[in-house]
């Protein structure tokens, strides 16, 4: 329980702090930290209900999947179920192996929801938005002179998508560690497991996210949407696209990829150990990295904020880009529910026999074409 | 901006005093890393938001993964506490002594130090200020690959040497077990 | 290989547009087979007169020993059953009973049959025990015979058998009908 409230008390500080130190450029300090504040209170808000009730939607997409209703007592349509899981998991005795890492043991599950929730902090929700000030933000002028610019991100980088591989890099350290300090050969041997596998995996995520940023010429997400104004990437780079969505399953150890945590071999896999919030806090990353990725996916791929069809108004921005993130993780649910998983080896092969390579010859593909255009 | 310098220098020479006093091998590799992450904020203030990510992505994120796999592989014992006086230690220190006088001269190269206690440095090509106006990547790519164009190959040619090195010790081996 | 993918995932889209087929338990049910064997009912004849005559042929032929059957003499003005006895008590041990329906056909008036009740279910076990009241067959505007003054009061039942307003089979029979 300190455990779960002390890292909330870290995530909700250390964001804006983070979003201070990249906006600091700018003049007003004082009143960009508060902005930086609300947005990352919203943002914690949003995550963690989002991710709760995508536990709700996982259920109830399987069991349409397999026949059933879902869960569908606690609430109107079962709609309070997440609540009663929070409940449940909050009151569970959190059980411990003896032998244990105790610091590690206590670390490594906050540090899981830590990171997923730390990864959200660059992706533009929508455009920024001049308040105040002459002409406002056009398409592609992200300054506002005279006026505050309201960035829709919680930190303004322009190098939002590295700051993201970055942070999902450092959450590969949470798996592993509370692996570790389990003390138990299942939980070390997921642990094992999950760090080859991230670590191959980020690879394929890194080489296919280079071809929209090369199309876009910007690391800055803001400037990637703006470059889709008139095509969406996901037409110039399919391949990437579809690279991207498997690299990120295997990322997020989603099924076909859940190997670090595959039932019938290892118990549970890394999180075997863990017990009450420990476990939920494993259980809330792994859901809002869904969620991340799908994000992330989106600004990439699906033009972001913008609207899907050109009569649609462009200022429902983050209508749309939250429509946009659901039908993407409304896929990866579907395809959980459809494979089964893969071997271990099957995986490493797919991973840098089959995604690397073609990541590689995208981006060839890609440097050509904007070199030459 | 100081206040957060301050913390995060502290956390960076924390980080870095755990890595040698630390007795259990992987904390002494978790506080590299937390030695990593504190210098990847630093480059932060600095503005260079590129470095940073790319510290954070390379060293913490893929050099230190590995060293902590490994390390949790061998699960090698605590380490016995060195003798205060042992030679091994008194040549260590004096070495890192040593060490940090070039590196305060090297930092201090360039600048002066008004009476007042200011320092004043000339504005090289790369400034922060003269960064932003082009976007960090977009310079720092062109730099690579025009004025540091031969030692970044060099480099590059180093890793393919150490990539070679590694197929060869990995498969060498297989191949003659096997037989 | 993407045929193979697609065509997975196809499957489970036609899944996820088909109705469930889930049925929602205590609300809905799925009707009972009509020879299926649940808690069992002992039955009456049309005007009232308990078809059990306490032969304990149905005890005999309990391979699990499930059923207690205490006969006692019928009472020639007020019978309980037609016959020169009936059941004073006739309890049976749900939890320990086998639904094999041999007690249904050992015994000779028909008077117990396996019925459509399957949710036998309680918090103790001691509910668990059914009770000639529980068993009996009873329909709208019965008046049963055994209230009838004058008959000797039944044996006193077992501790165990002590039957709880809320329990479920504590309820009549009434759903056979």
């Amino acid at each position: 329980m300190i455990a779960v409230v002390g890292w909330g008390a870290v995530v909700g500080g250390l964001q804006p702090l983070v979003a201070a130190i990249g906006s600091a450029g700018g003049v007003n300090v004082p009143l960009t930290f508060l902005i930086a504040l609300v947005k990352g209170v919203l943002i914690l808000f949003v995550l963690l209900t989002t991710a709760a009730y995508l536990v709700l939607a996982e259920r109830k997409v399987s069991a349409r999947i397999q026949l059933r209703l879902g869960p569908n007592r606690v609430g109107p349509a079962g709609l309070l179920q997440p609540a009663a899981d929070a409940v449940k998991l909050i009151f569970k005795e959190a059980s411990a192996p003896e032998g244990r890492d105790r610091f590690l043991f206590e670390l490594a599950p906050a540090l899981a929801a830590a990171m997923a929730l730390f990864a959200f902090a660059t992706i533009p929700i929508n455009q920024t938005i001049c308040i105040g000030g002459h002409g406002g933000a056009g398409p592609l002028s992200q300054t506002c002179p005279g006026g505050l610019a309201l960035h829709w991100d919680l930190a303004h980088l322009n190098i939002g998508l590295l700051f993201i591989l970055a942070i999902t890099s450092v959450g590969v350290y949470s798996i592993f560690l509370g692996g570790w300090a389990s003390n138990s050969k299942y939980a070390l041997l997921g642990a094992l497991r999950s760090s080859a596998q991230l670590i191959s995996y980020e690879m394929a995520v890194s080489f296919a996210v280079i071809g929209p940023v090369l199309l876009a010429g910007s690391l800055d997400l803001e400037k990637v949407v703006h470059a889709q104004h008139s095509l969406w990437f996901v037409f110039l780079q399919p391949l990437a696209f579809l690279l991207y969505l498997t690299a990120g399953l295997a990322e997020t150890n989603r099924l076909p990829f859940d190997l670090p945590e595959a039932e019938g071999e290892l118990g549970a896999g890394y999180h075997t150990e863990m017990a009450g919030m420990r476990f939920g806090m494993y259980f809330v990353g792994e859901y809002i990295n869904m969620v991340t990725v799908a994000a992330i996916a989106t600004t990439l791929f699906l033009g972001g904020w913008m609207a899907p069809v050109f009569f649609l108004p462009n200022w429902l921005g983050p209508i749309w880009f939250f429509a946009k993130v659901g039908l993407l993780i409304f896929i990866m649910l579907w395809v959980r529910w459809t494979y089964p998983r893969l071997r271990y080896d099957r995986l490493m092969q797919l991973g840098w026999k089959v995604l690397l390579p073609l990541g590689l010859a995208n981006i060839a593909v890609t440097a050509v074409f904007v070199a030459l255009r | 901006m100081t206040a957060i310098f301050g913390v995060a220098a502290g956390i960076a020479f924390l980080g870095a005093l755990g890595v040698v006093v630390a007795r259990r091998t992987l904390y002494s590799a978790l506080a590299l890393i937390v030695n990593m992450l504190a210098l990847a904020v630093l480059f932060l203030l600095l503005d260079a938001q590129f470095l940073a990510a790319v510290q954070v992505i390379v060293y913490t994120g893929a050099v230190m993964v590995l060293f902590v796999f490994i390390i949790a592989l061998l699960s090698p014992g605590a380490q016995e506490r060195l003798n205060p006086l042992e030679l091994r230690l008194i040549v260590g220190v004096c070495a890192a002594l040593l060490f940090t006088v070039v590196v305060v001269r090297l930092t201090l190269n360039g600048i002066t130090v008004t009476p007042s206690g200011h320092f004043h440095g000339t504005i090289g090509p790369f400034a922060p200020s003269l960064v932003d106006r082009h976007g960090q990547v977009e310079v720092l790519g062109e730099q690579l690959f025009t004025t540091f164009l031969l030692p970044f190959e060099v480099t590059s040619l180093l890793l393919l040497v150490a990539a070679v090195g590694a197929v060869h010790l990995a498969r060498g081996h297989g191949r003659r077990a096997s037989q | 290989m993407f045929r193979e993918l697609i065509g997975g995932l196809r499957i489970t889209m036609r899944n996820m547009l088909s109705k469930p087929v889930t049925i929602q338990y205590p609300e809905e049910q799925r009707p009972v087979p009509p020879r299926a064997r649940g808690r069992h009912i002992l039955h009456r004849y049309d005007n009232g007169l308990e078809k059990c005559i306490g032969c304990e042929l149905c005890a005999g032929a309990c391979p699990v020993g499930c059923i207690y059957v205490l006969a006692a003499a019928n009472d020639p003005a007020h019978p309980v059953s037609p016959g020169e006895r009936y059941a004073a008590r006739y309890e049976i041990n749900l939890v320990r009973c086998i639904y094999c329906g041999y007690c249904a056909e050992a015994c000779p008036t028909e008077a117990i049959t396996l019925g459509p009740r399957l949710d036998l279910a309680d918090y103790k076990r001691e509910r668990l025990v059914a009770t000639k009241e529980d068993l009996l067959e009873s329909w709208p505007g019965f008046r049963p015979t055994a209230a009838a003054p004058g008959r000797p009061d039944p044996a006193p039942r077992s501790e165990l058998a002590a039957p709880s307003p809320t329990a479920p089979v504590a309820r009549s029979a009434t759903d056979t009908a």
